[in-house]
């Protein structure tokens, strides 16, 4: 925090030459003199003052200052976090210096504000000063400032220009929707999301900033030490496992509907991944016979206990959730994962007969990189895969007890990836900044891509049968999924590779959890079913309360001899 | 751990250009100097040294320490002088020290004021208004106000008259005497380096071709001359920069070749300046 205070500072040393540009400031002041209407004066401050947040760069490049920051014991996402919230400080001193002038031209022109349309306004000024930043400095981090300063901002003058005159001539608020309506007769909203998304934008550009900046660097991290244990990818297995928990949680209490879409967009195909990462080296290790055996021993018995056992079990108490009549009930329940991942293990095994000593893994030099053309590229034809199957079989539509194959296409190939990675080693060597890009682009495809594709047209049609939205959709739970994967590995690589009991302890019962969870939240939730609460509330009760117990009935069950062996 | 600086397999490729498997090492208390043409690689060395741009391959080690994994630690000891400020040329001299002094832990305010005393820098002139000599002083003067223990000077006598290079060489000299501070020397003007240089790396197109003491590199070749018949099939192989003329022959020769030369051959000792033309015409690596 320390360094990122002192890059402000520089930041504020370096571009103070240029604070005599406030001085534009004056056309705000004339526009609210002439119009008198002191708001107007105030907004225009906020938008034509911005660019001074980039006037930095400007000096930046005037003055070699690339040596400069070569040398200072800095690293580079201080440097760029610095920069946002210095650029964040400029926004605030424009902001306050609208204010003063708006109070001032009001009193001067006695011309009543209204204090809550006035914070209106400014948090409009704010998130369009915050928009210009996030979308112009990513730019200047990667071209130089002369190149891009006139295309990068007059866009935002012309768009700022044309808004401004459409908005004085009709109340646009007021014709459009019931959202905007309603915004309209709320204005502290308005300016409780002005402000908030502002502060996201800033965050996000941030992020992406950082990935440009360090670009594809070859960091020895760690994890990077070729042969030592991927605890990252231990720990990533058990927080997939923690989420399937949670989300038939949600589902049995049939709430939190966005948190179980994001969820499915992504981690039973990271699961897949993460499957098909270990699977050659065991492959590797045992030879073809053991490998069969093994994979039908850990994959196959677990499957046919969980259907003849526990799947009856999970029934009868589901039954007595929902007061339906009981049956006996046999189902595959969360182990189709385990039967697919069988066949795609078995499919594996049978190209690596065919292809006999076929090197595992190339010499490091000749091992292609995973960079973002290549990664935009499996984006997009993923995309067009996930909307083709979704023409068969649609988005959450149920097949021979198979619930999600509509994301067929994702969880196929993403087991592919895995076994690629493991060629490549790519859990080890993908740079860090593809995984800040991964997820400034999960982020950005949720909020552009997703409300899209879900809230227009009618109901379901983003389910799939070929309509535009399924396409829309398709192409945000591609980008979500790969940009979600390449942030969590990247992410647990950094921050979580430890091997440390407690983590080992999760990782070793992740996948008995994985087996046994349904009837043991099943009848959780029926020992909870008589508590009077929001269901909000339930959802967290029963997840506090279901976690440690399935990881406790994983460790029991796990005592039991000869369990242990097979998982 | 008594190298200041071990490169070793170090890579990087752009479009036109590639650095290939560049290795040295400097050790403690000892000035290297770090020669080849312009375009020879010396900036991007240094460039990677500093984590300035990423590396393809291979490892720096600076303190026994990785140059990025300790990016913020490492850059504590060090100090850099460019060919060109890179402060703020509207700043002025007291400013720059402001500016930059929060970064170091080991930084002396006296120290600097002392430096800019005794290089006759005004505290209060700005920093365009600084002659070229007068600038790389200034950035002397920050280098060495925060006691760091790698200096390293990329081209800084590029463009200085004979009097400000005698100054700064006097200046380093100064700067390594108490045995625990090394420098780093990159120039292409190698009479500079005769005078001080305790160890010489030669680069050339991206790989280096000779890397070692100053006196083993003057030791290890000779410049020879003939005429025109002495000029053998086997000795042509042989010869680096080989220069033929209406006159006869010049070039650059391993000394353990010398002993097999005809006696009408010529033989002197060369200067740095004289290898690296030669290897830059044609060199054959050694080492």
């Amino acid at each position: 925090m320390n360094n990122i205070l002192k890059s402000i500072k520089l930041d504020h040393d370096i571009t103070k030459s240029r604070y005599t540009m406030f001085i534009i400031d004056i056309i705000g002041v004339f526009f609210a003199v002439i119009t008198k209407i002191p708001i107007y004066g105030a907004l225009i401050i906020m938008v034509i003052s911005t660019p001074l947040a980039g006037q930095y760069f400007s000096v930046y490049e005037k003055n070699n200052l690339e040596k400069l920051y070569g040398i200072l014991p800095l690293r580079k996402f201080e440097v760029v976090t610095g920069r946002y919230l210095y650029a964040l400080c400029i926004i605030v001193i424009n902001g306050i210096i609208a204010a003063i002038v708006a109070y001032s031209v009001s009193i001067f022109t006695n011309k009543a504000m209204n204090s809550l349309e006035f914070l209106t306004y400014l948090s409009v000024g704010f998130l369009y000063a915050c928009l210009m930043v996030a979308v112009i400095f990513p730019l200047y981090f990667k071209f130089s400032f002369s190149k891009v300063y006139v295309f990068s901002n007059l866009p935002f003058y012309l768009t700022f220009v044309i808004l401004f005159v459409l908005t004085r001539k009709t109340n646009v608020l007021q014709q459009t929707g019931p959202v905007a309506q309603y915004l309209s007769s709320n204005l502290g909203m308005i300016a409780a999301i002005g402000f908030g998304l502002g502060l996201i934008l800033l965050a996000l550009s941030c992020l992406l900033s950082c990935a440009l900046i360090e670009g594809n660097r070859a960091v020895s991290l760690p994890a990077e030490e070729p042969g030592k244990r991927l605890y990252f990818a231990d720990n990533l297995r058990t927080w997939i496992v923690i989420l399937v928990v949670l989300q038939h949680i949600a589902a049995l209490y049939n709430t939190l509907y966005l948190f179980m879409m994001l969820n499915q967009a992504y981690f039973m195909g990271l699961l897949f991944l993460l499957s098909g990462y270990f699977s050659p080296a065991s492959f590797e290790r045992k030879g073809p016979g053991t490998f069969l055996k093994e994979r039908l021993l850990r994959l196959g018995i677990p499957t046919l206990v969980y259907v003849f056992i526990l799947s009856p079990i999970a029934a009868w108490g589901n039954h007595q959730i929902t007061h339906s009549t009981a049956g006996i009930n046999f189902s595959l329940g969360p182990m189709w994962f385990a039967v697919m991942l069988l066949v795609f293990d078995l499919g594996y095994m049978a190209w690596r007969t065919i292809v006999k000593n076929r090197p595992e893994r190339p010499a490091a030099a000749n091992r292609p990189k995973l960079t973002f053309p290549k990664v935009a590229l499996f984006m997009l034809a993923l995309a067009a895969a996930g909307y083709l199957m979704r023409l068969v079989i649609p988005y959450g539509i149920t097949v021979l007890d198979f619930p999600s194959l509509g994301y067929f296409p994702q969880y196929l190939s993403f087991f592919l990836i895995g076994i690629f990675a493991f060629r490549c080693e790519w859990l080890r060597t993908i740079p860090g900044s593809l995984g800040k890009l991964g997820f400034v682009l999960a982020v950005l495809a949720t909020v552009i891509l997703f409300p899209v594709a879900v809230f227009i047209g009618s109901g379901s049609a983003f389910i799939g049968h070929g309509s535009w939205q399924s396409a829309v959709f398709a192409l945000w739970d591609s980008i979500f999924a790969v940009g979600m994967s390449l942030a969590l590995i990247t992410f647990f690589r950094r921050f979580l590779d430890g091997g440390k009991k407690l983590g080992r302890f999760l990782s070793q019962h992740s996948f008995t959890v994985y087996i046994i969870h349904v009837p043991v939240i099943v009848f959780l939730i029926l020992a909870l079913l008589g508590l009077q609460m929001q269901l909000l509330l339930k959802f967290c009760l029963a997840a506090v309360i279901g976690l440690p117990l399935c990881f406790g009935v994983a460790w029991l069950i796990r005592k039991i001899p000869y369990v242990e062996k097979i998982i | 751990m008594n190298n200041a600086l071990e490169v070793t397999g170090l890579g990087k490729e752009y479009g036109d250009f590639t650095l290939k498997d560049v290795a040295f090492s400097l050790p403690k208390g000892y000035i290297m100097g770090f020669v080849g043409q312009n375009g020879a690689g010396k900036t991007t060395t240094i460039r990677l040294i500093l984590n300035m741009i990423n590396r393809d391959g291979g490892e720096i080690k600076i303190f026994g320490l990785d140059n990025v994994q300790d990016e913020q630690k490492i850059k504590q000891d060090i100090a850099v002088v460019f060919d060109d400020i890179y402060f703020v040329d509207s700043w002025k001299v007291r400013e720059v020290e402001r500016a930059l002094k929060g970064f170091y832990s080991n930084w002396s305010s006296k120290l600097f004021n002392e430096y800019a005393s005794s290089f006759h820098l005004s505290l209060d002139k700005k920093v365009k208004e600084l002659s070229r000599g007068m600038k790389m002083k200034l950035m002397l003067a920050v280098a060495m106000s925060h006691e760091a223990k790698l200096l390293i000077l990329d081209e800084p006598t590029s463009g200085l008259d004979p009097v400000a290079r005698d100054e700064l060489l006097e200046i380093l000299g100064k700067y390594i005497a108490d045995g625990q501070k090394s420098i780093l020397f990159s120039t292409h003007i190698t009479s500079d380096l005769e005078k001080i240089a305790d160890y010489i790396t030669l680069i050339d197109h991206g790989s280096i071709f000779y890397s070692g003491t100053k006196d083993d590199l003057l030791e290890g070749f000779r410049i020879v001359r003939g005429g025109p018949h002495d000029l053998t099939d086997q000795l042509k192989e042989k010869i680096i920069g080989l220069t033929t003329n209406i006159a006869g022959f010049a070039g650059l020769l391993p000394t353990s070749e010398v002993k097999h030369l005809a006696p009408e051959i010529v033989t002197e000792t060369p200067s740095i300046d004289e290898i690296l033309v030669s290897i830059s015409k044609g060199g054959r690596s050694r080492e």
